[in-house]
């Protein structure tokens, strides 16, 4: 079922010219690729608000020593 | 396509504490909005909880900022258990004691959760599953989450 939404003709033209510019079918492909866009942007400022400057691995083992605290028989196996 | 990637294609994905390190570390973190687009992204409060406890400890972030927030904002986070997976969780609790097999209570929930809720459930440390294997639940190293992603980036932009 599809739905129609109302943009001003500013709007409208932005769209059409975003809709050329990425060679896309249709609008929905194009509003599509925006919502899509903000969630990654969202995502990364998420992201980059922590901020952790580890390697991999020295934070594996961060995690393994505070395991390692909490519970000492863990890896004993 | 090999058997991880069509794991990765099925199902959505449970991060342990494990994983959640590898992926904020400065190496892979530009891979996280990638990966939560790609696929459906969960992580429980108790592995949460670890991360943020060994982020806490090393002090690598602001005092203002709220890490539980920040993540709420990035994954799907599993906050309440209903009364099977609590059931479910005990169950198992009570057959490692029996069995002497040494496992931590982040690691019982989210092995049940991953098998009940059909997840495959992805680890930084897969040492933490030795013993827990055997009940089912799928788990994937992260390294072949970041294999993927590698890629699938390198296919994107490639003509």
């Amino acid at each position: 079922m599809t739905k129609t939404i109302a943009v001003d003709e500013a709007t409208w033209k932005k769209l059409r010219a975003l809709k050329d510019k990425l060679g896309l079918q249709s609008y929905n492909d194009v509003i599509n690729i925006l919502v899509e866009r903000w969630h990654v942007t969202e995502i990364k400022e998420a992201v980059d608000t922590l901020s952790l400057d580890l390697e991999p691995q020295e934070a594996v083992s961060i995690l393994k020593s505070m395991r390692k605290m909490r519970a000492p028989n863990i890896d004993k196996q | 396509m090999t058997n991880s990637e069509e794991l990765l294609e099925q199902s959505d994905l449970l991060l342990d504490a494990s994983a959640l390190a590898v992926l904020h570390s400065s190496k892979y973190r530009d891979f996280i909005p990638i990966i939560v687009s790609r696929f459906n992204v969960h992580v429980t409060i108790f592995s949460l909880v670890e991360f943020a406890a060994s982020i806490y400890y090393t002090r690598k972030t602001p005092p203002s900022t709220s890490i539980i927030q920040v993540m709420r904002k990035i994954y799907n986070v599993i906050d309440t258990l209903d009364d099977a997976l609590i059931e479910k969780i005990a169950m198992l609790m009570g057959e490692l004691t029996h069995y002497s097999i040494p496992a931590t209570f982040e690691d019982i929930a989210n092995v049940v959760i991953a098998l009940q809720r059909k997840m495959v459930l992805v680890t930084g440390d897969p040492e933490r599953y030795t013993g827990l294997e055997k009940y089912g639940a799928i788990i994937l190293n992260v390294e072949e989450l970041i294999q993927s992603t590698e890629e699938f980036l390198e296919k994107e932009i490639k003509p």
